[in-house]
């Protein structure tokens, strides 16, 4: 476990300093993005540079970035003014209440399409919508949700972030691909366990089909799954950004967005190290549940 | 009897606000009644709250919500006393004397005196804390004395008439004192600063809405707002859609009353939809031109930014991209400033044969495979870098309209790229372009053409040194007959020397539920005003 | 558009009919056609009408015109060009660099694969489109950028499929015998590894390609590609949304073409892939 945790704080380091280091070879310095299209004078100029003491060294700003990064204050962003730990904190919820209702929705829609299709004729229908879900552009997805549920029905509202009615179309739109996914490998584990000698044995006791698919072939396919969870993770985050940009919904992808093209290096930085953070925290996850589907692993 | 009498009353009240507001929408919202939530939808979240920092004419609307100036503007190029009770200027021009309202009370209880002013001046003065502001507005300030609670004194280096702009504008808005010692984040803004506005900002949730709820003590309205007291509204929440079709959709679905910045193409909806209306009011400032680059070729030869003029049939151009609803620019200077210079208009452009005529005489006459014109086996290539968090009015298409009007009629190449902030910035600083664009929304011209024409300016992308311009320049700011020394410097920079573009005049446009009335622009600037005169009917 | 780019290798489609991959194959054959000689098939993407925007599709425009009164099935056939050549560089730059760090981490000691193989988890894990957003702020947006964020991005794929193919050929006898006869370590990789551990990789490519577009669309769509005027799908799609509520042909169309593109590369790839495994096993 203590390995883990140091495996994890060299890759959080890993990532901030390739970041750091992106950033800096940027076009451009972080004079000129502060001023952005105004007004352009020497006074100005020194005025900026003082305030952010822009005038040391690049390996002096790094490690002050570092070691204040390490008291966890990510600084202050250059564009908006305020502590950067603010400006994400305040744009977290939005982005991780959409990941999460697409997550579960998407696991869900799979669970439920793998189980049920399991006739060959549902099964190709099935199929069928795996390959244009996982085919189709999320954007190109929810703009057509956008102008058919939205503009020309009028069932959900078209923005922001208000209320349930509001997340429903963005959820669907990040959650339709993961199920697309997913649902292709949860059919692959179960296909893969019919054929396992413990399914002969169960079906020999009598066991009804719908039983053994559920509490034997389901459970043994689920394994495979949560291996996943890391690249669930990347899509739902990934995903935000474009979901965000359709719909008009705060959160993490827009300010990213943002600070990306306003160069923004504090809260871009910062961005990454939660990535990161986030994607560590998942990792060590998933190997606790593998410990807790499959008790085998306990031992070893 | 008493119901009819008592209609009369509302309708004439009516008309008031109506004719008060300058360009108040006529309305089907019946008579003002207090009370009510309102929820308009936003294009631009500002960057910060503070209005000493403000930057972004799209957070205009907002900045007037809950601070005020010491004067604003009228509808004629004058200005009418707000927090200021009137001023005075000496004959040399370099004092302004400016009497201050009395019992006026920021919402943090402070109370607002000339001590109060002075603190606001200080802050803007402090090293780091508003750079542009020091170096821009009050470069010709000396300093500012309290002469008695209610009197202060503005002392100039020189005569500059621009002060009474700056008096106007955001940056010269009053914070509560107690805020600017207290505020946490005090450049970024926010409820932690207290102002003296008909609202009170209340909440902020980032990247959502901003909540303003009335002053109930509010009683210090200019002459010029619609009505005087408290505020109609009790409550209003702007909610930032970046989209306009997002936007239009929330208008059109209820989900918002009112929406500001409706794109040519959205117009039809809402003109089409019996419950909305639609008003447009046109920017004050300088015009969305094209600046040419003229330190180096192309453009260094006055024949090519002629020929690219006549090349360009402007109007068809923004019919295609705007469908009938832009304002053709003619001059650098808005269209709706007494600055304006309208002999100027249709003295040039659109005219291909002249176009091709003047740049074969250039030297440009002979043509490479893909049709472009050359020069010693150079191409006509004029570069326009635009950076991609400034693009508005959907400028990036207008570009590729041009694009192809100008290759089409002239073989001119024209390349647009949108970009990152750092890298367009990176391209004026290595002069790695041959066209800038650019309008300014700065409610008195002279501010704008200061920062854009003058040697020294901080936006002169055009590289003019030129310093009959510059004297030019120097008299307008001091006063005097403005009129006839802008006529002079529009005839020169468009007329004569060619060096701008000038491609339609910026404009805002507000479309509402008709249950929502008192909606207008704010007089001078064109941009939507404030949510003071605003009503929900019931 | 990353959810297809992460898709995890071992993910199987059921055997497509006969007749969706001759499908498949028809409107790839077209597609990459288009890419090659666009001429043929349409007009100039570049020419504009000012007189005739938005216009619905019709016979004289079958895809309808744009904002700028650009026909928009010249568009996107012009279009194939860019989101094919970006496709393929992406998927060469990820082949390249995968089968060059795979190889390396297969023949490194333990410690180095431990390294190279954790990294490639992190790579494969982490949020695609935040890695590009990063390369674009080094590179600015435009080609190059998209390439090289797309190809850095995928290249686990293919590196870890090369790492474990290496590890089985370590053992293999021919290269056992190699080191018995004392053939130097260059030659020892390029005679005898390499040839036997790319076979899996051009057929990876191919599926890969279609990840590669759809990612590129993606970042596009966001305004990362290459710049107005060219005709990229992604480009199109995100110019045409602000026109949604009254021309839904310029931006549905374009994203209909790129959805059919990558489902067709999907089906042939997978084609592919399930005769070369009949053909190895």
């Amino acid at each position: 476990m203590l390995r883990r945790i140091g495996t994890g704080l060299v890759v959080l380091w890993a990532a901030a300093t390739a970041a750091y280091l992106a950033l800096l070879a940027a076009p451009g310095d972080t004079v000129d993005a502060i001023i952005g299209d105004g007004a352009d004078t020497p006074l100005i100029r020194s005025q900026i540079i003082q305030e952010w003491h822009l005038d040391r060294p690049a390996v002096v700003q790094y490690l002050d970035f570092l070691w204040r990064a390490l008291h966890g204050d990510l600084g202050r962003s250059y564009l908006l003014q305020r502590p950067v730990s603010e400006v994400i904190g305040g744009q977290l919820a939005p982005t991780l209440t959409l990941a999460f209702s697409a997550g579960v929705l998407g696991i869900v829609l799979a669970l439920v399409l793998a189980v049920t299709t399991r006739r060959p004729w549902a099964r190709r229908a099935s199929s069928t919508l795996e390959l244009v879900l996982v085919s189709t552009p999320p954007f190109l997805i929810g703009i057509i949700l956008l102008s058919v549920f939205s503009f020309r029905l009028g069932l959900f509202p078209v923005s922001g972030d208000q209320g349930v009615a509001a997340l429903v179309l963005p959820a669907v739109t990040l959650a339709l691909p993961v199920a697309g996914v997913l649902t292709q490998v949860l059919r692959d584990g179960i296909d893969r366990a019919l054929d396992e000698p413990f399914v002969v044995t169960a079906r020999a006791r009598g066991l009804g089909e719908r039983a053994v698919l559920v509490r034997h072939a389901l459970r043994h396919a689920l394994l495979p799954t949560v291996t996943l969870i890391g690249w669930l993770f990347g899509i739902l985050l990934g995903g935000a950004v474009i979901i965000e940009t359709v719909f008009g919904r705060p959160g993490l992808g827009q300010v990213t967005l943002q600070a990306v093209t306003s160069e923004d290096m504090p809260v871009v930085l910062a961005v990454v190290v939660f990535s990161a953070f986030v994607y560590v925290l998942l990792n060590t996850l998933a190997d606790l549940a593998y410990l807790i589907i499959d008790p085998r692993l306990r031992r070893s | 009897m008493r119901h009819r009498l008592w209609l009369a009353a509302a309708a004439s009240l009516a008309l008031l606000a109506g004719c008060s507001s300058s360009g108040g929408t006529a309305t089907d919202a019946g008579a003002p009644v207090s009370g009510g939530s309102l929820s308009w939808a936003v294009e631009t979240e500002p960057i910060t709250l503070n209005p000493h920092q403000y930057a972004q004419a799209k957070a205009r609307l907002l900045v007037w919500n809950n601070f005020e100036a010491l004067l604003t503007h009228d509808d004629k190029g004058g200005y009418v006393p707000w927090l200021a009770t009137g001023y005075e200027v000496s004959p040399d021009g370099k004092t302004y004397t400016v009497k201050l309202r009395t019992g006026v009370t920021f919402s943090d209880g402070t109370k607002f005196d000339a001590a109060a002013v002075k603190a606001n001046v200080d802050q803007l003065l402090a090293d780091g804390y508003a750079p542009t502001v020091a170096a821009v507005q009050l470069k010709n300030l000396k300093n500012v004395e309290v002469v008695d609670p209610a009197t202060i004194k503005y002392n100039l280096k020189q005569p500059d008439v621009l002060i009474l702009d700056f008096l106007s504008s955001p940056q010269g808005a009053v914070v509560s004192p107690k805020s600017l010692k207290e505020a946490k984040n005090l450049k970024a803004g926010g409820p932690e600063l207290a102002g003296t506005g008909p609202f009170i900002l209340d909440k902020y949730t980032p990247g959502q809405e901003l909540h303003y709820v009335k002053n109930p003590n509010y009683n210090w309205a200019p002459a010029n707002a619609g009505h005087t007291g408290p505020a109609y509204l009790d409550e209003v929440t702007y909610r930032f859609l970046k989209e306009s079709s997002v936007r239009v959709g929330a208008l059109t679905s209820g989900q918002v009353q009112v929406i500001e910045g409706v794109p040519a193409t959205d117009q039809a909806q809402i003109t089409a939809n019996p419950q909305l209306t639609l008003s447009k009011g046109l920017n004050s400032g300088s015009a969305y031109s094209y600046y040419f680059n003229t330190s180096h070729a192309p453009f260094d030869d006055i024949r090519v930014r002629q020929a690219f003029r006549d090349a360009l049939d402007v109007d068809t151009v923004l019919q295609g991209v705007y469908r009938g609803t832009a304002t053709r620019a003619w001059s650098v200077i808005s269209p709706t400033s007494p600055l304006y210079d309208s002999s100027l208009e249709k003295t040039y452009g659109n005219d291909a044969a002249k176009a091709n005529a003047t740049l074969d005489a250039a030297g440009w006459s002979t043509r490479d495979a893909e049709g472009y014109r050359t020069k010693d086996g150079k191409r006509l290539t004029a570069r326009l870098v635009q950076s991609a968090p400034f693009v508005r009015d959907r400028r990036d298409i207008l570009a590729q309209a041009v694009q192809a009007a100008v290759k089409q009629s002239a073989g001119i190449d024209l390349k647009v790229s949108v970009v990152d902030q750092g890298t367009a910035t990176k391209a004026i600083e290595d002069n790695q372009y041959e066209i800038f664009d650019n309008s300014r929304a700065d409610t008195d011209a002279g501010a704008a053409l200061n920062l854009l024409l003058r040697s020294d300016g901080a936006i002169n992308r055009t590289g003019v040194q030129d310093t009959q311009l510059d004297s030019l320049l120097a008299a307008g700011e001091a006063g005097g007959d403005r009129v006839k020394t802008y006529g002079e410097i529009q005839q020169k920079v468009i007329a004569k020397d060619a060096l701008i573009q000038p491609l339609y005049a910026p404009a805002d446009q507000i479309a509402s539920s008709k249950a929502v009335g008192g909606l207008g622009f704010e007089p001078t600037a064109g941009v939507p005003g404030n949510a003071y005169n605003v009503w929900l009917s019931k | 558009m990353t959810i297809a780019l992460d898709r995890p290798v071992s993910v199987r489609f059921r055997r497509p009919r006969g007749l969706g991959v001759a499908a498949a194959s028809g409107f790839l054959l077209l597609a990459f056609a288009a890419a090659v000689t666009p001429g043929l098939f349409a007009g100039d993407p570049l020419a504009a009408d000012p007189l005739h925007v938005l216009e619905p599709p019709s016979a004289a425009h079958w895809f309808g015109t744009d904002q700028l009164g650009r026909d928009v099935f010249d568009r996107v056939v012009h279009g194939a060009r860019h989101s094919l050549s970006i496709g393929i560089a992406a998927t060469l730059v990820a082949a390249g660099l995968g089968v060059l760090l795979g190889l390396l981490a297969g023949l490194s000691h333990r410690y180095a694969d431990e390294a190279l193989s954790r990294g490639f988890d992190a790579l494969a894990a982490f949020p695609l489109l935040l890695l590009a957003l990063l390369f674009v702020a080094v590179a600015g947006p435009g080609t190059v950028g998209l390439i090289v964020a797309i190809g850095i991005a995928t290249l686990p794929h293919y590196a870890r499929v090369v790492r474990s193919q290496t590890f089985v050929v370590r053992q293999a006898g021919y290269v056992t015998q190699a080191v018995a006869f004392g053939d130097s370590r260059t030659r020892l990789v390029l005679r005898h590894v390499l040839p036997n551990v790319i076979g899996p990789i051009p057929v990876l490519a191919v599926i890969g390609l279609g990840e590669a577009i759809l990612a590129a669309a993606g970042l596009s769509f966001l305004g990362m590609g290459p710049q107005p005027p060219s005709p990229e799908w992604g480009a199109m799609l995100s110019e045409g949304r602000g026109y949604l509520s009254i021309a839904w042909w310029t931006s549905i169309l374009p994203g209909v073409v790129v959805t059919l593109l990558v489902i067709s590369l999907t089906v042939v790839g997978r084609r592919l892939q399930r005769r070369f495994e009949g053909r190895t096993a």
